[in-house]
Formats: C-alpha cells, structure tokens, sequence
C-alpha cells in the first residue's frame, strides 16, 4: 500500500497555539490543565480542564463559533506549512475534518432558543451544520477535491486521517488537509461529568489511583500528501503514514470492551494495513485516557498483540499533559508522534506516581526520554465503541 | 484505483412515501406524494407548515428489541440496517471478513441534543440525563446498529452536509476495491427535527408551499426526512456464495468549483471515469434538483452536457430533502425503478426552466440500466454516482 507524507502541521492547544510551542511543552513535561474559565464548572465531577489560552482568533474569523476558530487557524497554519498555496488544482487537494461536537456552544444557544421558544433562531444558526467549517476552509483554501465531515466520537480525529489517507490511496485526492478539533463546553462538560468518564481529581494514566480523565479543546490539522508528489516537489517531511485502520466494539455505548476485542483487533488491522510486523513498532502512542477501564484494557491489549516484546516498547499518554481533547486528541497526539520520530525523543506520561500491577508496561514516566523511534503505532478510541488506530514512521532522507 | 463496481446484495430504504423497496416502487409508480403538514414537531409558531415525513414508519416492524430510549435517526438507521442485513444473508450464513459500517447525516441525533440542553437549561446541570447524552452524539446510530447486529468491521460516521451519504458510500466502495474480503452496509439517515428546519428558514431556503424542481416557479425546497443503507461486497465475493444480486455501484465522483454547474460536471466526469462507463451509456438521471432555482438551473446545464437527452427524475418534488441521507435514498430509488422499467413523473412541474433538459412530466415506461444519481450542494460542491442494474 502506498505511503502518504505528512508535509504541513497546525496546532491550537492547551500546550501551545504553535507547533514549535506545543512540542516544546510536550518534551518538557509541562501541564495545560487549569481550572476553567470559560463556564461555571462548580457543580460538575471536577472543574479543571485543558483550555485554549492567549488564542486570538484570526481576523477573518471574527463572530464564528470558538471551535470552528481553532479549526480554521489550524487548517490554515498546516496549509502555509506545507508550501502547497497555489497547488492544490494540481494535486486535487481535499479537505476532512472531524470533531465530537463541532461548534458546540453555538448549538447550544441554538437549541436554547428552541428550549425558550423564542421565534427565531439566531443568525449565526446555518453554522450548526458539522459540515460549516469544512465548506468554509475549501472555499477559503479553493480546495477543489473531495470534502468530508466525520464525527467519530473521541476517535474522530485518527479517523480523519484515516479517511484523508484513503482519499489519497484511492487516487481521489493528492492531498488532503486532516483537521480534527473540539471546544470545550458547558453542553459537553455537563455530560461527560454525568457519564462520569472525568476524574474528581489530576489525570494520571496508567497509574493504580487514576479515577478517570480531564477534558480539553484545541484542534489539530495535518497536510496528508502522495509520498510521490511531496518527494517530487522536494517538500519538507515530517513523517510518513504507513496504514491505518478502524473498527466498533460492537458492545456497548460508553463502556469498553474489557476483553479489548476491538482494541486489539483494531491494532492488528492497522499493522496489517502498514505491513508492519509488531517486531517493528518502536514506540506507542496510547489512547491513555486516565480511567480505570481503558488503560487497563489498553495494556492488556498491546501485551496480548505484542507479546513479551510490549515490556520493552516505551508507552506514553500525551493526553497526561494537555488533557483529553476529544475530536482533537488523534490529530494533537499523530502530530505529537511525527515529531517523537523525527526528534527521537519520547515525551513522559507525567502524574504516574504510582505503578498498577494491571498496567505494568514502560510508560515513560515522568521525563521525556531519547531513543530511535522509527515507526509508531498511535491508539485513539471513542464512546460508542470506536476504535482507530495509525501507524507513523520517520522520515529517513 | 482500479475501476471494480461493487455488488449492492441488500438494500433497507426509509422514504415518505414508503419503506423498503416494495413499497417504495409501489408509491413512484403512483406518484405519490409524501409532503404533509409537519407533525413531528410542533410547527404552529413557524412560517413552514410542510415536509416530508416517514409517516408510517415503525421501528418494531423490523428489529425486536426493546429500546428505552432512541433518537428518531439512529432508529432509522436500525431499521434500514435490519432491512439490508436482511437481504444480504450476510449474518449467521457465512465467514469472512467483519461487517462494516459507514452512515451520514447531515444533523445526526438533533432531537437528542435539543432534549439534553431542556434538560441542562431546564433543572440543574448536575443531574443531566447522560443518556441522553450519549445518545445525542453523531456516531450514536453507528453504535446502535454495531451492538444489534454485532457489526465489528470497518466504522465511520460521516456527519454534516447534504453530501454525507455520498462520502459514505463512496468510503464503503473504496474499501471493497482495496479488499475483496470486506462487506460494508453503507448509506445515509436523517430525521426532520425542527433544528433543521429552522435553520434552513434562516438560510430562507425553504419552499412557500410545494417542492418545484427545475419549474421555473420554484422558490425553495422542502424539508424532508429518510434513510438508505447499501449492503455492499465485492462482485467476485456475492457471485461466488450466489447472493441474489440487486445492483452494481459503479462508480463515484465529487468536486468543488468555481460554480455549481463547474462543480457538477466535474463530479459527473469523474464518476464516469471512476465506473468505466460513457456519458452515453447513462439511461437515467436521478437529479439532486431540489427546488433551489440557482441551483436547479445550474444542475440542468451540467446535465444538459450529457449526451442523448436521457431522462432526467426530480424525486425530491415527492419525498422532499432526505438532507444526508439522499444519495442512499435515491440509489434505492434508482434499483426500484429499474427494477420496475418506469421512472416517476416530476410533480407540480408546470413551467421547465431549461427545454435542453428532459424533465419527465409523465411517467416513463422504459429499460434504464445505468442510472447517474447527483446531489449539488447550494455552495459549489457535487457528487455523482453511478449505479447500475442486475439486469442483462
């Protein structure tokens, strides 16, 4: 299967409105979590979370939803960066994005005026449609490819460069911008605490005394390229794609699947899709969420897959410093694993104080660690029983 | 990509103005019409009083658990699951790869996310309803069909725009060229929720009364609602297990452009070069024509570019918008018609705005094949399909 070239990044997070910014933070270990400032959290499981900070949104951007301005800034940053401005007629170039609740505190005020029965909706109210940002950046950018909107839960943004990748395979698209992005809000704040998926206290994956995870916002974009053409046109390569795959647990809405069926499934099929054997992967970028179930299942899974082999692979949790970004985190963590394989440096899953029998792989704890990563598998699962999963390797020139 | 179509071995469709394909034939033989005053939702205080809405439909008639709570899109997308799965014999009959899904809509769950935030504005946010919740997410239908039907396979949710249910089937065909081993239900639901339609009275779309596709009348489109859902497998795979094969997804496009019409005529282009098929070889035009004039006009100038004026069908004038779900729905559509050799009339059209286009004011008794099934979004963005019959 041919490989795809990420050639362009863009990044609006807790850690960071850059990409330098955020990998920086990522390597040192920092925290993008705080006590919200955004809504009163008070009567919620716990009221910290990972928000955007010091975002201005972009001019142009002026009066639309707060989500859809981290989508836009992010799209636009990736495609600068990838140097394809004035190329994409040529290439075909599309776009996909993907998120959990799209603009969600706009549709809320939507559903208010609805709830309040107030006549009229407001004007901002054809923005509601998943579909806005995604219309608004291809006419922005003139993408004359293929376009897509996925809401795949919180796999939705692995699952955007999945189907970017597949675009690109099937010949239909040279290029596809992959943008996966969430705002933090009071509507999915109020339920994620109901679902009680939120700890009371930090998040620290894969540690015995984690009690869930923390939330956060932020987008990231990634400019997916044919290898052909990116090598062709000499454009800078952060990484390359080797495969990806997704699948369902087919089990239950909101749970996990504690056998790690679909986890472990999904996993496989991605390997399989990279012809990569697992004597090959060098490093993991895990969902690690924070709560009791997943990172268990999740361990138990890539011990099952990887045998005597996984004890020696270093595991991290990104989400243990810039919180859950739901439709954001699969696009943050492949950014943040393109850059661990090219830099050679893991960063640390931070907060993991104290070891779990169930989770007893190398977790990378508390210090980011130098090594030769050259192909990464990224997990990334959802509510709904979603699972995705990609496979990263460096770009050896 | 190899040209390879994909065999259609199940289809479950949800219309106005019928459910699964026998009743559905049945209805466009007759014309019928499914735009009624609006009852799923309280219209008294709107300018809209009409849409198109699934009557009859009754999850019971197709799947038997019991649900405590569903929203109106993902029990759509379970009965037009349980009818594909159905057809397909794909459950319990034999081995192979896991099933897959790919669904869009273009609103997802909206009754759920307005019921939650009554529920968040209404009482204290701290006993918010997380059922509710959960089911108010896009994928929540994905999830529902993957638990009652063990769908372990390939899942994705496509989410937003009138083109939702184009990507996913187009999603669904790709992966079966790559893997012959991969079965995928693929297709599209959408329910009418007054969120939809408000929107689309702020965006002043909406029809003053009745749905007139390319008349020179028209003046806007009318919200409607259904679902579609393809059980696709390769061809190799349905012939060799001698599956009763209902059609053949040939192929699909999609493009922006600079305007509609440029949009579409590169959509239909490359739909045509992705199935291997000639522009004269289409029998049957299945048009996205919803009542828009811009739009409509520029859709009859891009199908005016195809050869042998072939028949051009305003399905919508019957079922109103299906939003995401229309390229599902009117893929089906397509099968009955052939299946049926006659195409349905055009209703309330009085006045054709383009003469070079051949709108069907009757019903049409003929052998259509090889239908093109478009969808044009107002913004400039098109996608086509070609779909073709069982038939020699």
């Amino acid at each position: 299967m041919s490989e795809v070239a990420i050639t362009g990044l863009g990044v609006v997070s807790p850690l960071g409105n850059d990409v330098h910014t955020f990998w920086r933070s990522l390597r040192s270990g920092a925290s993008g979590i705080a006590p919200i400032t955004r809504f009163d959290a008070s009567s919620f499981r716990n009221n910290i979370a990972g928000e955007v900070r010091d975002f201005e949104p972009d001019e142009a951007d002026a009066g639309i939803g707060r989500a859809y301005q981290y989508a836009a800034r992010a799209v636009r940053d990736a495609w600068r960066d990838s140097g394809l401005a004035g190329k994409a007629d040529s290439l075909n170039a599309g776009i996909v994005t993907a998120t959990n609740f799209g603009s969600a505190e706009l549709g809320r005020n939507i559903c208010e005026t609805i709830v309040l029965s107030k006549p009229q909706l407001p004007p901002f109210a054809p923005q509601w449609q998943m579909d806005w940002i995604t219309r608004r950046m291809a006419e922005e950018l003139s993408l004359p490819g293929p376009r897509a909107t996925i809401s795949l839960s919180c796999a939705s943004g692995v699952a955007a460069m999945g189907h970017a990748i597949d675009l690109i395979r099937s010949g239909r698209a040279r290029a596809v911008i992959a943008c996966g992005y969430d705002e933090l809000s009071f509507y999915a704040y109020s339920g994620l605490s109901a679902l009680r998926a939120m700890t009371p206290e930090i998040i620290r994956p894969f540690d015995k005394n984690r009690k869930g995870t923390i939330f956060a916002e932020g987008a990231g974009a990634l400019v997916l390229e044919a290898k052909e053409s990116a090598c062709e046109r000499g454009a800078r390569i952060y990484a390359t794609v080797l495969g990806h795959a997704m699948n369902n647990d087919a089990y239950h809405m909101t749970a996990p699947d504690k056998t790690g069926r679909g986890i472990i499934s999904v996993m496989k099929s991605a390997l399989a899709d990279a012809n990569v054997g697992p004597d090959e992967i060098d490093h993991i970028n895990a969902h690690g969420t924070g709560t009791p179930f997943n990172d268990k299942t999740e361990t138990t899974a890539i011990k099952q897959i990887f045998g005597e082999t996984a004890y020696r692979i270093p595991v991290d949790s990104m989400k243990s410093m810039m919180g859950h970004c739901m439709g954001a985190s699969g696009t943050l963590e492949a950014i943040g694993a393109a850059l661990t394989a090219r830099d050679g440096i893991i960063p640390p899953t931070m907060n993991l104080e104290t070891p779990d029998p169930e989770c007893d792989l190398d977790y990378v704890p508390g210090e980011a660690r130098e090594a030769d990563v050259k192909t990464v598998l990224c997990n990334s699962y959802g509510f709904g029983g979603t699972n995705a999963a990609l496979v990263l390797r460096r770009w050896d020139q | 990509m190899s040209p390879r179509p994909a065999a259609i071995t199940g289809v479950g469709v949800i219309t106005p103005i019928g459910t699964g394909c026998d009743e559905l034939t049945e209805a466009l033989a007759e014309g019928r019409s499914g735009i009624e005053e609006i009852t799923n939702f309280d219209a008294e205080a709107l300018p809209v009083k009409y849409a198109a809405e699934a009557r009859n439909f009754d999850l019971t008639n197709h799947i038997t658990s019991i649900k405590t709570y569903l929203d109106r899109t993902s029990a759509f997308a379970l009965a037009v699951a349980a009818m594909a799965l159905g057809e397909s014999e794909w459950i319990g009959n034999m081995p192979g790869a896991e099933i897959g899904l790919c669904l869009g809509s273009a609103w997802g769950c909206q009754d759920s996310i307005e019921l939650y935030t009554r529920k968040i504005v209404e009482s204290d946010p701290k006993f918010a309803p997380p059922l509710v919740f959960t089911h108010s997410y896009a994928n929540a239908p994905n999830s529902l069909v993957s638990i009652e039907f063990g769908l372990r396979g390939h899942n994705t949710c496509f989410a937003g725009g009138a083109t939702a249910g184009n990507a996913a089937l187009e999603c669904a065909l790709d992966l079966i060229r790559r893997d012959d081993s991969q079965r995928l239900l693929a297709g599209g639901a959408d329910a009418l929720s007054e969120v939809a339609v408000r929107a689309a009275i702020a965006e002043e779309i909406v029809a003053s009364e009745l749905c007139r596709p390319f008349d020179t009348a028209a003046d806007g489109l009318l919200p409607g609602e259904g679902a579609g859902l393809l059980a696709l497998e390769s061809v190799n795979r349905a012939e060799s297990r001698k599956a009763e094969i209902a059609g053949y997804l040939l192929g699909t496009g999609s493009s922006g452009g600079a305007s509609c019409t440029e949009a579409l005529s590169r959509a239909i282009a490359r739909a045509l070069a992705d199935a291997a098929v000639g522009a004269d070889e289409i029998d049957a035009v299945f048009a996205s024509a919803s009542g828009l004039p811009r739009v409509d006009a520029a859709e009859a100038e891009a199908i005016a570019g195809l050869p042998g004026r072939p028949p051009v069908v305003a399905l919508k004038s019957l079922i109103g918008d299906p939003m995401g779900a229309w390229a599902p729905v009117a893929v089906a559509a397509a099968l009955c018609c052939i299946d049926a050799r006659v195409l349905p009339a055009t209703a309330h059209l009085r006045e054709v705005l383009s003469a070079e286009v051949n709108i069907l004011r009757e019903p049409l008794e003929c052998a259509p094949n090889t239908c093109l099934v478009l969808n044009l979004e107002p913004s400039g963005y098109a996608a086509a399909i070609i779909v073709r019959g069982s038939q020699e």
